[in-house]
């Protein structure tokens, strides 16, 4: 949405910078520390004690929808990650899922998305091919991967 | 419930930990513990429990009258799917709001049918049968307490 500044001008509003500490910025680094990597849009969100910043991204899209992260690889995982990063952007969830050894299976048609490869399972859906977590994840979301794994599977 | 020496408890088991049939690749989260005593119904009896939502298996209403039912020490239990767990990020329950973090034998979801039939699938990511013997065995389970049952496919419609 346009401001009545751009409205007016055509142009984007520009905050003038300030001077803190020896250094120009925008906003005020005692206040906001993470200035440099955070933009306006960033939801913010705390997660066990922590404040962390959502950018858009591919993988997660609400802050509510952590928990599906937790579920699939883990809250002592997630935990940890936080601690190397509290940008949660494409490059913290590749890492981080790309980490996690778990297998996905897709069966011969492509049409199922499976978390178990067992007799039961062949009996009933065929051979399938092995997919990373985050193979699984970036074609199909975290939510279907996550309910694939609650419900052992799930139809694409 | 079964004795602790009944063969057919062998069949079914040995009973697990919440996602131990697939080397624990996933972890209870809060909330998804809380065992939900007021909402559990046994189905011990061998009867249908009085109340519960019954459906035509084929109808595409039937996701609403999903009951998630658990085999474990405590017996055949199970708990309507759409209860509301405020504890859970979930928002709704799942089999461990039966169990707790306790070992059980097998777990899926089923539907009563309007015919008194019980149609049943495998589908627990905590406590799936993964063999066809499981499979049976669970079946087999069923018509012991008294049931009549039919298995449904693995496949979520």
């Amino acid at each position: 949405m346009k401001t009545t500044d751009q409205k007016k001008t055509g142009q984007r509003r520009v905050t003038k910078p300030v001077r803190f500490g020896g250094k120009f910025s925008s906003v005020n680094p005692a206040v906001n520390w993470t200035a440099s990597t955070r933009k306006k849009h960033d939801q913010a969100l705390l997660f066990k004690n922590r404040i962390l910043y959502l950018p858009a991204n591919d993988y997660l899209s609400k802050p509510e929808q952590l928990w599906l992260v937790e579920s699939i690889v883990g809250t002592d995982l997630v935990q940890k990650a936080v601690l190397g990063s509290k940008m949660l952007n494409n490059a913290f969830f590749e890492r981080l899922l790309g980490q996690v050894s778990t297998t996905f299976y897709l069966s011969n048609d492509e049409a199922w998305l499976l978390s178990y490869d067992d007799e039961l399972t062949r009996a009933d859906f065929g051979p399938l091919t092995p997919i990373s977590l985050l193979e699984a994840v970036r074609r199909y979301g975290l939510p279907a991967v996550e309910k694939a794994k609650e419900k052992t599977a799930i139809y694409l | 419930m079964l004795p602790n020496n009944d063969p057919l408890l062998a069949r079914l088991g040995p009973a697990v930990l919440p996602f131990e049939r697939s080397q624990f690749n996933r972890e209870v989260l809060p909330g998804e513990d809380v065992i939900f005593l007021d909402y559990i119904i046994s189905l011990e009896s061998g009867h249908f429990p009085p109340g519960c939502l019954r459906c035509n298996p084929n109808d595409a209403e039937r996701r609403n009258k999903t009951y998630l039912w658990v085999i474990d020490e405590e017996g055949l239990r199970v708990i309507l799917e759409a209860t509301p767990n405020p504890l859970s990020a979930r928002g709704c329950v799942c089999h461990t709001n039966i169990t707790g973090r306790r070992k059980a034998y097998q777990g899926g979801e089923l539907w009563f049918g309007t015919d008194s039939v019980i149609y049943l699938n495998n589908q627990s990511g905590r406590f799936k049968a993964i063999t066809l013997d499981q499979r049976q065995a669970v079946l087999d389970y069923f018509q012991q307490v008294g049931f009549s049952v039919v298995q449904a496919p693995n496949r979520p419609g």
